[in-house]
Order: C-alpha cells, then structure tokens, then sequence
C-alpha cells in the first residue's frame, strides 16, 4: 500500500495546489463497509475535468466508488463533494451530474426516446427543450433511428448506448460512466470513445470504470487504479510507472529487435541486474527483464558500435498500463 | 437547462421549475398506472361492485329483487362495506402502493428516480400523488356507477329526484369520501410497507385481519385502525353482529383529519426511510 500512501501524499499537495474544490470531484477520507465487508477503504482523491478511468479487477469497488459519488450508496465514513455541492443534495447536483450505472434494466415498456426524454421532464424542462435534448443524445450515441422501439427488444450494445445517452442527455458537467464499453461492437466502441473525448474536449468531467486495460490506457487523461477497494495508483498514464515507487522498484521489461538475439541474450545474462531474458519465437528479437534499463540500453548501444549486433529495434515493452497495472494489483484474475 | 443551473447557481429555489419537476413526474407515474396491465386489473376490480349490484338489481328472485327486497340503500351499504371497503379497496391499494417503490427495486430501475434533480421527500410525494389520484379516479367511478345501478327499481326521474332532493346525493358524496379516504389511508400504509417489506404477505395479511376483526376490539384499539374511521362516515348504519363491541362513529371531521393525519406522519416516516436508502438490488 505504500503506493497509495505515496499517492495520498502527492494528492494532498495536488489538493493545496489545485485549491478549486468546486471544479473537481473530491473524495475525503472516504469509505464504505457492507456489514463486514469492505467495499472501499480510506479513499482521497481529487478528479479534474478530463477523462478519467477507474480500473480495478471484478469487485474491487470501482462500482461502490461510482455509486457513492451518485449518492446511490452512503458512505461509512469521509465526504464527497463534487463541483462543491454535496451528494446529499440531489436537487443541486443532478442538474450537473449524469450517471450511466452497471444495471441493465429500464423502466418497463419504454421505448428508447420515451426513456430519455421522461427523465429529462424531471429536470423541469418544457416539453420542447426535453425534445431536443432527446434527440440529440440519441444522435450522438447512434440510436436516433431505433428510438421508438421498445427498449426491450434491443440488443446489448444498444442498451448500453440508451443508458448513455440518458445520463449525457441533460448535458451534465459530471458524467459518471460504470463500464459504459462493455457490450459493444468494435465500431459503435471506437465511436463511442470518441464521444468521450468530445465530451472531455468541452471541458467536462468523465469518469469511467473499465477493466479493459488497452481502452483505458487510449482514451484516458488520467488512471486510478483501484484493488481490494483500495486505490493503489492514480495519475496520467504515460508518468504512473516512474511515479509509483513500487512499479519503479520492478524490473522493467525491454524488446530488442535483431539479428543475433542468441547472442545477445548470452551477453545480457552476464549482467546481474538483468533477470530474465526471452527469445521471440521466430528467432528475430528477445525480452528481457532488467532493474537498470539505461544501463542495459548503454550496453546495447556499445555493441551496436562495435558491430557485434545489428538492432532494428530496441524499446521498453512494459511502461504502459497493463505493466503497472499487473505490479500493483496482486489479482488471480487478470484484467482483459 | 439553463434555468434549472440558474435557480442551483443562485442558490435559491426555483417554485416553478418545482412545480414542472413534481407536475412531469406526476404525470410520468399516472402513465405508468393507467395506461399499463396494472390498470387494467385495478379496473377489472373496480367492475365487481357494479356487476353484483347490478345483479341484486335486475334479477328478480320470486318476482322480486333483492334491492327491491331489503330496501336499495340497505343493500347497497351492505355490499360497499363488505365487498368493496373490505376487500377491493383494501387488496386494490395494498396491490398498487405496495409496488410504488417495491416494484421500481425489483425491476432494478428506482436509480433512474433517484438520479434526478428533486428531493427524494418529493419523489415519494409525487409518486404518492400519482397513486391515489389514479386509484380513487377508478374506486370513485366504480362508486358511481355501482351507486346510480341502484336506482334501476325506481327509473331515471326516480334517482335524478332522490339525488337533488332526497338523501341519495348527500349519501353518494359519503360515499366517494370514504373512497378518497380509504386511497390515501391506506395508500400512505401500503407504500411504507412497500419501502420496508420485500413480501407484502405478512404485514398485509397482519393489517388486513386487524382491520376486518376491528368490531371486536376494545374502544381504545378500535381508534388504531383505519376502517374504523371509514365506517364511521358511512351513511347507513349496519349491525356488526351480536359479538361486535360498539361505540360511538367518530365525528366525520375527526375522521376526515385522523386519516389525513395518518397518511401525513406513514409518508414522513416512508421519506426518512428512502432519505437514508441505498440502491444495492442484489440484497433485494
């Protein structure tokens, strides 16, 4: 845990620096307990406009966390603010906030259009602007010409889609997405991510939970990572691994592309920081795992100089996501 | 939008944009209610009072009917207080409150609810409104139509006549009252046991017999349960039978108010409840 610890530490110095508690979804000392059971421990956070991913294996309380933030659950302990307002005041934050839940259900009966456009009645809107609005987030997630089906005789992917354009449909500055991808096509995907980077591009927050690893590592400005309802990581994506003291302590894969990968291989092992060296199968490249990845680059490049190797590529395999992810969440099931 | 984000920035309270809010999910909850399965069952229930008097009013057993037997408002009364009081109104009410929240829990979609921009106070306001306006809209016309049937002896001058001149009218508004009554009593009863119970077979079961056993209780006991102010209101007075302890109908005002009142402190105590609630259905 001494991840999350560093993460906390850097969080309460973000918190100072950043100092705009109403523009930002903030997470005090935070947790939640079912009886006995824990669903999240101790977390603080600060969210900035942006996308967010929220990743963490099944049941490691990505959707707790959502639904405290949604004020569907109460937290045990701690405070939740988002844009400044508590979560125990709908009637201010749900004008802001735009929730898209794991729950695959729907009112009975309700088309599509009737779905969206009811809720937005709620928010108090004339009949003519809850139209519109409908329209246009049934534009936007690729449904305008299934809207006056029964939602019931949708597919998968379109329920997912429907759930989405009814937590967009108000034009939330908060949209709180639990494994919004899950269910989709590879194209309805690839433009719905897309939509979340409009979304995000507007200035607004989007907060998604997902444990596809490679999507996340995509589309987001920002990862938390979440395990056993603890928050072991957060920050941008391209800097987590240097910035998490236990990742950085790991040894870090690098590939080498060449022509005598044998070879190489019999000079790495000669060096006591690498740990482990692997031949690709057709016989053009190796990894290898090393704890001093400049030193076995220097190495490299010496041999390239002396002739003893020709590289066609040389790089690090593991400094994305998925290698953070896999060092800090001691999970049997491995996320996708 | 912009209003709604105007009224929130001010921080002040918006009545209108209230009312729209209220008005829209009044009117989404009586769709939900009338124009589903529901209400066609409430409806078909609704039916029976007019079909048995109906029957007691055109089939002549030796040469007469029984309404022209035992005498129309007797029969009438009779029929209301057992059959309709006692059973449609009751199991109807329990039958629709009850799944005003329950049902939104087991179809997994009262989050829906919950994420909009109100006061979950207002949430069960407004639902409850819904209700009762959709079920006393059904009970009142079946009170209607069961009640004109009675005047089949007498002919259409004969009810217009008992109507504006005789008791007749004064009776029929007695009757809708406790019909509105009976909604929003046990209305108010049901959507808390609703929130609270997963299974209305106990509690249901419990209230029911309480409340048709009320005729032997202690004059004290008698004041807790609903049916007792109900049948208070009722214009024609019916023996409750030999074993029955008898006291005194409460005036019609401190019944009208008791079950207004009844109905005020169940729906606080139900928005405290979901004030406090957590969506987890897979505990449901």
């Amino acid at each position: 845990m001494s991840g999350a610890a560093t993460a906390r530490g850097a969080l309460d110095a973000d918190r100072h620096a950043v100092g705009r508690d109403d523009s930002n979804i903030v997470l005090r000392d935070v947790s939640k307990f079912y009886g006995d059971v824990l669903g999240v421990n101790r977390v603080d956070l600060v969210i900035e406009p942006g996308i967010t991913s929220l990743v963490g294996p099944n049941g490691s309380g990505k959707s707790t966390l959502m639904n405290l933030l949604a004020g569907l659950l109460r937290p045990t302990r701690g405070e939740i603010s988002i844009l400044g307002l508590p979560v125990t005041r709908p009637q201010d934050l749900f004008h802001r906030f735009g929730y898209c839940t794991q729950y695959d259900s729907f009112p009975r009966g309700a088309t599509g259009w009737q779905f969206v456009f009811s809720y937005l009645l709620l928010h108090g809107l004339d009949r003519g602007e809850a139209e519109r609005l409908t329209a246009r987030a049934l534009e936007r997630v690729g449904l305008a010409r299934s809207a006056h089906r029964r939602i019931a005789g949708y597919s998968k992917g379109m329920r997912q889609r429907i759930k989405l354009a009814q937590a967009i449909a108000h034009r939330p500055q908060i949209m709180v997405l639990d494994e919004p991808l899950n269910g989709l096509d590879p194209m309805v995907r690839a433009e719905t991510i897309e939509l979340f980077r409009q979304l995000a591009g507007e200035g607004q927050h989007v907060l998604i939970s997902s444990h596809i690893l490679h999507e996340v590592d995509l589309l987001s400005d920002r990862v938390i990572l979440i395990s056993n309802g603890y928050i072991v990581a957060e920050g941008e994506v391209p800097g987590m691994r240097a910035e998490v003291e236990e990742v950085r302590e790991q040894p870090l894969q690098v590939f080498v592309r060449c022509d005598r990968p044998q070879w190489l291989a019999g000079r790495a092992f000669e060096l006591d920081h690498v740990t482990e060296v692997q031949l690709h199968d057709d016989g053009g490249g190796l990894h290898l795992r090393t704890r001093d990845a400049d030193r076995f680059l220097r190495l490299v490049a010496e041999l390239v100089a002396e002739g003893g190797v020709e590289v066609e590529a040389v790089g690090p395999a593991d400094s994305d996501l998925q290698a953070v992810y896999r060092y800090l969440v001691h999970e049997e099931e491995e996320p996708s | 939008m912009t209003v709604a984000r105007d009224a929130v920035a001010r921080g002040g309270r918006d009545w209108a944009l209230l009312a729209r809010q209220v008005g829209g999910l009044v009117r989404l909850e009586l769709r939900r209610l009338l124009l589903t399965r529901r209400a066609v069952i409430l409806g078909l229930a609704s039916a029976v009072p007019v079909a048995i008097v109906l029957l007691v009013g055109s089939i002549p057993i030796d040469g007469q009917t029984v309404l022209e037997r035992f005498g129309n408002r007797t029969v009438y009364e009779t029929i209301f207080e057992t059959v309709f009081l006692g059973a449609i109104l009751f199991f109807g009410c329990l039958y629709v409150f009850f799944n005003l929240f329950r049902g939104e829990i087991l179809e997994r979609s009262l989050h829906y609810l919950l994420l909009v921009p109100l006061r979950r106070e207002l949430v069960v306001a407004a639902k409850y409104l819904a209700a009762v306006a959709a079920v006393a809209l059904l009970f009142a016309a079946s009170t209607v139509f069961s009640y004109m049937l009675i005047y089949l002896p007498v002919g259409f001058s004969g009810a217009i006549e008992d109507l504006t001149a005789g008791p007749g009218g004064r009776h029929l508004v007695a009757y809708l009252g406790v019909t509105l009554l009976a909604c929003i009593g046990y209305g108010a009863l049901f959507t808390l046991v609703g929130m609270v119970f997963r299974n209305p077979i106990i509690p249901a079961g419990a209230l029911y017999v309480w409340e048709m056993l009320h005729f032997l209780l202690p004059p004290a006991l008698k004041k807790l349960s609903v049916i007792h102010y109900l049948k208070g209101m009722l214009p024609v007075p019916l023996s409750d039978g030999p074993f029955a302890v008898v006291v005194e109908p409460p005036p019609v005002a401190v019944s009208v108010l008791g079950l207004l009142g009844l109905a005020a402190v169940v729906l606080t105590v139900t928005a405290l409840i979901i004030r406090r609630m957590e969506i987890r259905y897979t505990e449901d």
